[in-house]
């Protein structure tokens, strides 16, 4: 556990991991996203976990007074950048690229939170609504999703039933987790690190496929597995909302107006279908979303 | 394309809008139902009023439900509770209410979002 400064630590809150890469500015969605928190939720305290060259980005770019009304906390934890690999990132069908996925350092999480009870959430998942409020408090200590749903309600997005094959253990979402400080807590998180330094292992034993770079949710579901003595039962609750709304890839981010995301996903090429989505969402096209910033915070600011 | 064809793609294209539409404001409703006490997670529906109801008229006001995570919480003040999770109900069947009635009249993909271009 980290020996924080007295006064550093708070009873709840979020936590936003956000790490740059040349193409994808994750300090903007994080900020984006803590503003929407102030806005919408009443537990709205909002930590920033990042490194030096995101944040210094962000300082650079936003007026100090709109980071502190943003974040109550920042923290500085560079991830090791030379065993990141990269992975290509969709903005629609018709546009990829390809950089360094620096995610890596999540599973640190219950040593670096600041919060008694933390939900982490990706910086790219946009708190639209107030659901989160009823998370706190709650008997449960750990707590994640393992349903997902797509803008055209569709359930079973990455085939499986949402697990890694049709013989596999279950897949939960990273998106959103909700923990308090607990042995259980703990375990997962050191197992999450533990499978993270044998990434190899354990794609080769619960048989993923393995995108080349390494993934928070494979990782969870995996730590929840061996935590559960290798067995497969609900030991782990539904956050209030039981799944995990989200916007592909494939999805254009159209517009940001007054709290609501226009957005048009195309399961097929050229099969258009607009979205005003109203609930909380995760936004995977990463470029559009960032398209919007200026239009989200200043919602959030006003 | 056939004008048949055409008109019958546009219909087809509305309805699917429609779907997602009323699929986001079911979504939406239930997201609103929640409530949450004493470390338990509730959905206010129309069994849990009814049944805490009869635990009122039996004069009760300490009682433990089962949350839907399954785990029992004890409700230590029940009229409080019931009063939380009626508004509650009311509040969110009134959103639905308004906004099924707008989508009832709704005829095109950018009425159904009360999409203004600009």
């Amino acid at each position: 556990m980290v020996d924080y400064p007295s006064g550093f630590r708070m009873p709840r809150g979020y936590v936003i991991y956000a790490h740059n890469n040349p193409n994808i500015d994750y300090g903007s969605m994080a900020l984006c996203n803590a503003l929407l928190i102030k806005k919408h939720l009443k537990e709205n305290a909002v930590a920033l976990i990042s490194d030096k060259g995101t944040i210094g980005y962000l300082e650079n770019n936003y007026d100090d007074s709109l980071l502190r009304r943003a974040f109550d906390r920042m923290i500085v934890d560079d991830p090791d950048t030379t065993v990141a690999a990269s992975r290509r990132f969709f903005d629609t069908r018709y546009s990829n690229f390809t950089d360094q996925y620096r995610n890596l350092n999540r599973p640190n999480i219950y040593d670096l939170t600041p919060f008694e009870e933390t939900i982490m959430i990706d910086a790219d998942y946009l708190m639209l609504d107030d659901t989160f409020d009823n998370t706190w408090g709650n008997v449960e200590d750990f707590m994640c999703n393992r349903k997902t749903r797509d803008l055209d309600h569709k359930t079973n997005n990455f085939g499986f039933d949402n697990r890694f094959n049709e013989m596999s253990i279950p897949l939960y979402w990273a998106t959103a987790v909700y923990f308090t400080k607990t042995e259980k807590s703990q375990l997962i998180f050191q197992l999450m690190n533990f499978i993270k330094e044998n990434y190899a292992y354990y794609q080769y034993l619960y048989r993923f496929h393995h995108s080349g770079y390494f993934r928070n949710d494979y990782a969870l579901s995996i730590a929840i597995h061996i935590a559960n003595n290798f067995m497969e039962y609900n030991s782990i609750s539904n956050l209030p909302t039981d799944h995990i709304m989200f916007s592909l890839e494939d999805d254009e981010f159209h517009r940001f107006s007054d709290g609501q995301c226009y957005i048009t996903s195309e399961p097929a090429p050229g099969d258009f279908h607009l979205h005003r989505v109203i609930s909380n969402v995760h936004i995977m096209n990463k470029r559009a979303l960032l398209r919007n910033k200026d239009e989200i915070i200043r919602y959030a600011i006003s | 394309m056939d004008e048949r064809l055409q008109k019958a793609l546009e219909f087809s294209r509305y309805r699917i809008a429609l779907f997602n539409r009323k699929e986001d404001l079911k979504l939406k409703v239930n997201n609103m139902l929640v409530h949450s006490y004493n470390g338990g997670i509730f959905k206010s529906s129309q069994e849990l009023i009814t049944f805490v109801k009869l635990l009122l008229d039996q004069e009760r006001t300490r009682v433990v439900l089962i949350d839907e995570n399954g785990n029992p919480i004890e409700i230590t003040d029940l009229p409080a509770f019931f009063d939380d999770i009626f508004s509650k109900y009311f509040e969110a069947t009134n959103y639905y209410h308004t906004e099924y009635s707008n989508l009832r009249t709704a005829r095109s993909v950018s009425s159904i979002y009360e999409f203004v271009d600009g």
